[in-house]
């Protein structure tokens, strides 16, 4: 093959026409064009060290595929695995809208070109408010994880705002840790994240060790999250918020946004700002790819300053009783004075806002309920079948969980990584191992359920557990 | 009507952006637009009126007066838009309606400040900028309707339209801050020669334009927000036991008000450890507070659009004072959107003295707040001219 | 024969589609949930029994209730009213790179091989995924000369996010972290980059182009000093025009104890023509959402790629995809690491797109797209230009790289029509509104086009046609473009205040209503 060639995706990669373009131009060759401003010394004479062509569309997808089949999926196997990223029933019409060309290849055309993009982003944070309680919804952001990030930084910049500079965000011991080593990385110019105790028999925020810290003073914001990376619900909620309050804090809250069609919203238990992940509202678990996150509060212009992100206005027109939409308050994003240091914002994640909106449609305030009672009734049953297993303790902490729980395998002289290399035997994707991330628990993994999970799974995990341990 | 009732002047220059079409730089020789009026140049500035007051249709105006000169210089236009007015009538001269000269803008303009207007709504060129501002001062708020052959005044909005949608705002309540713009003209007769430039005559206050919405993919801050915010770092870096010569414009007044005493929008003002000394002084005066210090800075800010820093409307600041201050004593009071308004052009000095010129010339930190700078290249005017 | 069309009587589908929160009926269901198992629930209970008092919700959420067809029209009326790459000459939105994105690749993504994989399952179960990433480094590596990749960020601003931390973990390994507080930078290049570097604390210096369009060398010395952190600057930048003096800007920093961050997020004039690397610099990112193919999905997910030397290898973000011969993993023991910059790692249908694309290319191949990017946007220029009243400022006569500058600066003065109105009625021809300019606008009146390779000569005809008509309106019936667009799917501007004021500030139907 030729150095140049007609390829699909290159219209004018056929000679005759580049011909007639050069000719337009005056020029031999394009590389007279980029030779006359790129000095001879940059220029790369090589030939790029990348494998040659694979020109068929059927050749290429033999080859993608091919290497894609090494992987086991969740379909194949069983997976107990949640600990942030949930596997869960995704509509149809999730997947049919977002895979739609014109939201796919959309991007940031505005008001005018894109009226109904804005229109369903505006759809998406309306029923985010529905379900959260929250008069104001923030565009999507990367994931969780940045929610977070954000939403502890505007805490600390609502304090300076306020004249009352605080440096220390307080966080549970207990939470995600993927979440607080990025949260730790992104604040640590402006602020230091502290871990509050929790009460060894319940997991709960040690309200006592909160308070004490909220002290001295120079607490900016107390988080937590509803339930709990482990799994069992923060019953407390309304009592850490009027502490934070107390002692001039601001609550911030990440709820299980799968929970919220059963369990109260934290917006009204006391939290000021309510950040987490959309991923379980209709975004496949795509190894982690499937991850946006979302920032909320109430119409508290305090608050929506401070906002890093777009937002998506809503505007009347000249005609009566239609709208449009436009980028809302835009000199917030890259607010240039010192005391408002700015944070960074690029392409995140829309077309998950956009997807999310069609799963919230589709569900229903009826739907979101079932979906948190099957959870509930699941992960019940499951630390009931799991608790029958003699070994092992099937929920650490005594307490009411969502959709996941801590299983305790210190007893059985086995690591969670041998018991999850013999689980894969039985095609069952073991729990979370938490040995690394939570040393004091020693040998435990973090096992999920969802609405997906049947009883047959759950009794099936309990018996090839009963069966490892027992070293069958 | 009641008495507290809001007041708006509204005044035309009929004749301004008549010499536009007619081939002249400007219209401020009255020999010569009666030359072109005759030789049947329409005049335009009426219809720039009309298309700024059509953004008002449908406006309640209740709670509001406008007052404007009968005839051609305001009334009309309002009539022909359906806006209720007072017309002032005219005892100065005969008919208006025929040739109105720049006595009749500052006589009306006076008169409408005589009368305590909340905003004067003026529809013209620099050369009617010209006339307001010197009826006017820089305290009467006023807004101003593009018109004019030449326009290198601040003052003025945009497009007509965008004026109108200003002066909506501001009867809905909803425009209620203000800054000081330039008003800046050049003398028309020796634009044929290269090396003029707009010189800087004073300040309006003018409505802020907050709407700053684009199509961007982002969005900064406001001028205003970075000006203040600017100001604010100047003030805080400002030493004690140092005189500080602070030039006219905007974002250096702004630093004056942050000090004690009363400091000029246009005049050179002297301060020193928090308090202005001297204000409006000429440059035997600061030669002559320079004797008597043993440190001196310079706060200058440069004119938007043209880039002068010295030179034009601060002449005060002359070569022997720029000279004993020492050019690493200058500090640049710019902000982000103004060298923006200069596209890539470098910002330039004329004080009269080519040497001083060159200079002051090179590239000069310009810190806006505490965390950003920026690094502008600074040139010799009569240079520039020459690259 | 060919594509352009002269007389396209275009109109966006405008559906008039109520707000979502306004449809349906109560009782209706648009999807059924799963329930648990009879004996499950007999031996579990009730969500009160299960629930822990006081964490009730008490009012359900006012979610719209509606059947699933009715989802589907409302959703597919919305689509229709969006002007995605798929259906339009999508050459407006320069610096943004909106090419075709191959569709055999969202087959793949949409595999259940891809789609139904856990971040956290056993690397035995995913050396499919983890293989194709480590090659896709590999071929990063290739392209930018660097020697190490991270995939993990989430975006291309997370990339240059990440390579601030890197100049702060560089420096702090040096103890020089508390000194060396300053970052330079260019106003032209991407706001991403002052934007990321202040995020983490640093002070930003700076510079502007002199009229050749680059900066200058001296402004540059000016600037450095015992503080500099880093030089992050962007060629070229939006202007498309080459920095020829890039090297003697690399040179000048890294003697002043700085390191260099070439923001390469739009690679399409550069693939296999010049490299970061051979240019002295230290970093490099790319965006996987623009010279990589992937779609942008409405602002994301993207998905941006860390490159950096040998010598800042160990700071990329962890975990690193590793082979070790036989099998792919994930190497979480790097102490010296910035650590975590989003959950799990990096977005995986995105880097599984840009190694098809790169497969579906070879070496010739990619370099081809450079080059008849750069061939389009030149020929682009040259006919755009014949427009009266557009300019092209800077740099006179100098080639652009893969996109441009431009200004209406001259209609505008002459009509009074403004690059926002131009970009309104462009719609009404049938494209995306365009791209004018990152803030500030230091070129009045802006218009960024980049003509990607994916166009064809005709296409571009038909755009610049489009911007010809458009001026002649101008002079002929400003009224026209002002009051635009006119056949879009929303006839009629909005009121501005609802976006400026806090009063009328709302971002979701309850707080509107």
């Amino acid at each position: 093959m030729g150095k140049d060639f007609v390829h699909p995706y290159m219209p004018n990669s056929v000679p005759e026409i580049k011909q007639e373009m050069l000719q337009e131009l005056g020029v031999e060759s394009i590389e007279d064009i980029y030779k006359s401003v790129i000095p001879e010394e940059l220029l790369y004479k090589e030939r790029l060290d990348l494998p040659e062509p694979i020109l068929s569309e059927h050749a290429l997808k033999k080859h993608v595929m091919g290497i894609l089949e090494k992987n086991v999926s969740t379909e194949e196997y069983t997976s107990f695995l949640g600990a942030g990223c949930y596997k869960h029933q995704v509509p149809a019409l999730c997947d049919e809208i977002n895979s739609r060309g014109e939201f796919l290849t959309g991007y940031c055309g505005d008001t005018y070109s894109d009226h109904g993009k804005m229109q369903a982003i505006f759809e998406y944070t309306s029923m985010m408010g529905e379900l959260l309680d929250a008069d104001v919804v923030s565009y999507t952001n990367y994931d969780g994880g940045q929610a977070v990030s954000s939403s502890l930084r505007i805490a600390l910049r609502v304090m300076r705002s306020r004249n009352t500079p605080k440096s220390v965000l307080l966080v549970p011991s207990t939470m995600n840790p993927e979440i607080f080593a990025q949260a730790r990385e992104y604040c640590r110019s402006e602020g230091r994240i502290d871990k509050v105790a929790y009460e060894r028999e319940t997991g709960l925020m040690d309200l006592k060790d909160l308070e004490e810290r909220l002290k001295s003073g120079d607490v900016a914001a107390v988080f937590y999250e509803n339930p709990s990376y482990l799994g069992f619900f923060e019953t407390r909620g309304e009592k850490i918020a009027e502490l934070a309050h107390k002692y001039g804090a601001l609550c911030i809250a990440q709820p299980e946004v799968a929970a919220l069609g059963v369990m109260e919203s934290p917006m009204n238990q006391g939290a000021d700002l309510v950040c987490g992940d959309i991923q379980p509202l209709g975004m496949h678990i795509q190894y982690g790819g499937g991850q946006a996150g979302f920032i909320a509060c109430q119409q508290d212009v305090e608050l929506i300053q401070e906002f890093p992100t777009y937002m998506y206005g809503i505007a009347k027109t000249g005609e009566e009783g239609r709208y449009g939409w436009g980028r809302a308050m835009n000199y917030r994003c890259s607010h240039g004075s010192r005391e408002n240091a700015n944070e960074y914002f690029g392409t995140e994640t829309g077309l998950w806002g956009i997807t999310a909106g069609v799963y919230l449609a589709s569900m229903g305030p009826v739907g979101m309920y079932e979906l948190g009672e099957t959870i509930l009734q699941n992960v019940n049953y499951a630390i009931q079948k799991l608790s029958e297993v003699p070994g092992i303790r099937a929920n650490v902490f005594r307490n009411s969980n969502f959709q996941e729980f801590v299983v305790d395998f210190n007893e059985t002289g086995k690591t969670v990584k041998e018991i999850n290399q013999a689980l894969l035997k039985e095609q069952i994707f073991g729990g979370k191992d938490l040995s690394r991330d939570f040393k004091e628990l020693g040998q435990s993994a973090l096992y999920c359920v969802s609405e997906l999970t049947t009883a047959d799974e759950i009794e099936h995990l309990a018996e090839a557990l009963d069966q490892i341990i027992r070293g069958c | 009507m009641k008495e507290t009732d809001k007041k708006i002047g509204f005044l035309i220059n009929p004749v301004a952006g008549l010499g536009g079409r007619a081939g002249m730089k400007g219209s401020d020789d009255a020999a010569r637009c009666r030359k072109a009026l005759l030789a049947g140049y329409e005049k335009s500035a009426s219809c720039r009126a009309e298309e700024c007051l059509k953004e008002l249709k449908g406006l309640s105006m209740d709670g509001w007066r406008i007052y404007a000169p009968e005839g051609c210089m305001g009334a009309d236009v309002l009539f022909k838009v359906g806006i209720p007015c007072e017309p002032l009538e005219n005892s100065r001269i005969g008919s208006l309606d025929e040739e109105t000269s720049r006595e009749d803008t500052l006589y009306f303009a006076r008169r409408l400040c005589g009368m305590g207007m909340d905003l004067i709504l003026f529809c013209g060129g620099d050369g009617t900028a010209r006339d307001i501002c010197e009826a006017a001062g820089s305290n009467v708020p006023v807004l101003g309707v593009p018109a004019g052959v030449k326009m290198y005044s601040a003052c003025f909005a945009t497009t007509p339209c965008k004026a109108g949608e200003i002066l909506k705002r501001f009867i809905q309540g909803k425009e209620t801050s203000f800054s000081h713009r330039e008003v800046m003209d050049l003398d028309e007769n020796s634009l044929d020669e290269l090396a003029v430039s707009p010189t800087l005559y004073g300040f309006l206050t003018v409505p802020d334009d907050k709407v700053r919405l684009q199509r961007a993919k982002e969005a900064g801050t406001s001028e205003e927000e970075e000006a203040e915010v600017l100001a604010a770092e100047i003030r805080a870096e400002m030493k004690e036991d140092t005189l500080y010569i602070l030039g006219p414009g905007s974002t250096t007044y702004r630093v004056k008000q942050m000090l004690h005493g009363t400091g000029t929008v246009r005049g050179v003002d002297l301060a020193k450890n928090g308090r202005i000394l001297r204000a409006d002084a000429d440059e035997r005066t600061i030669l002559s507070f320079l004797d008597r210090e043993q440190k001196a800075e310079i706060i200058v800010t440069c004119i938007g659009g043209n880039g002068f820093l010295f030179g034009r409307g601060n002449q005060q600041i002359s070569p022997l004072v720029l000279k004993k201050v020492g050019k690493s004593h200058i500090r640049l009071a710019v902000t982000r959107e103004k060298l923006s308004g200069l596209g890539t052009r470098p910002m330039l000095v004329d004080t009269g003295d080519l040497e001083t010129d060159r200079y002051l010339a090179g590239y000069y930190k310009i810190r806006l707040n505490a965390k950003e700078e920026i690094i502008y290249r600074v040139q010799a005017g009569a240079d520039a001219l020459l690259s | 024969m060919g594509y352009y069309k002269t007389d396209r009587d275009f109109h966006e589908a405008r559906w008039d589609e109520p707000i979502i929160m306004e449809l349906g009926n109560p009782g209706e269901r648009g999807v059924m949930v799963p329930k648990a198992d009879k004996r499950v629930v007999e031996s579990t209970g009730s969500v009160e029994e299960l629930l822990p008092k006081g964490l009730k919700r008490k009012k359900p959420p006012k979610l719209p209730e509606m059947s699933q067809m009715q989802v589907l029209r409302h959703y597919m009326r919305l689509s229709q009213e969006t002007i995605g790459t798929d259906i339009n000459i999508d050459i407006g939105l320069g610096t943004c790179t909106m090419k075709y994105s191959p569709k055999i690749h969202e087959q793949f993504i949409r595999s259940d091989k891809l789609k139904e994989l856990h971040p956290y399952q056993d690397e035995s179960t995913v050396q499919g995924i983890l293989e194709i990433i480590y090659q896709l480094e590999q071929y990063l590596k290739a392209i930018s000369g660097m020697s190490k990749v991270s995939l993990q960020p989430s975006g291309g601003t997370q990339a240059i996010f990440a390579n601030v931390e890197t100049i702060r973990a560089y420096h702090e390994a040096r103890g020089e972290g508390e000194k060396r507080n300053e970052i330079i930078t260019t106003i032209l290049s991407h706001p991403g980059n002052p934007g990321a570097a202040a995020t983490l604390g640093y002070k930003v210096i700076t510079l502007y182009p002199d009229e050749n369009g680059i900066p200058d060398i001296e402004a540059l010395k000016a600037a450095v000093s015992e503080h500099t952190a880093a030089l992050m600057i962007t060629n070229p930048e939006d202007t498309g025009i080459y920095n020829e003096k890039i090297r003697q800007f690399v040179d000048i920093v890294h003697e002043a104890g700085g390191l260099c961050v070439y923001d390469q997020a739009n690679l399409n004039g550069l693939f296999g023509i010049t490299r970061a690397r051979d240019a002295g610099f230290d970093m490099c990112h790319y965006n996987l959402h623009k010279s990589f193919s992937s779609p942008h999905g409405c602002q994301g997910p993207g998905a941006g790629a860390q490159c950096v030397s040998e010598e800042l290898a160990k700071y990329v973000a962890a975990p690193t995809v590793e082979f070790d011969g036989e099998k792919y993993y994930l190497d979480d023991n790097r102490p010296d690491s910035i650590g975590k910059l989003r959950k799990y790692y990096g977005v995986p249908a995105v880097l599984v797109r840009a190694y098809a694309y790169i497969r579906s290319l070879g070496p010739d191949g990619i370099k081809q797209i450079a080059e008849l990017s750069i061939l389009n946007n030149n020929y682009m220029l040259k006919k755009l230009l014949e427009i009266d009243g557009l300019s092209m400022p800077m740099a006179e006569g100098k080639y652009r790289l893969e996109q441009a500058r431009l200004s209406w600066k001259e209609l505008t003065d002459e009509t009074g029509v403004t690059t926002d109105d131009i970009c309104r009625r462009i719609v009404d021809y049938g494209f995306q509104d365009y791209f004018a300019s990152h803030h500030p606008r230091i070129i009045p009146e802006p218009f960024t086009p980049e003509p990607v390779e994916t166009y064809s000569k005709d296409d571009i005809d038909e755009f610049v046609a489009a911007f010809k008509a458009i001026a002649e309106e101008a002079r002929n019936d400003p009224e026209l473009v002002k009051t635009a667009p006119h056949k879009a799917a929303l006839g009629s501007q909005i009121q501005e205040e609802y976006l400026t004021e806090w009063e009328n500030f709302a971002t979701t139907w309850r707080a509107f209503r």
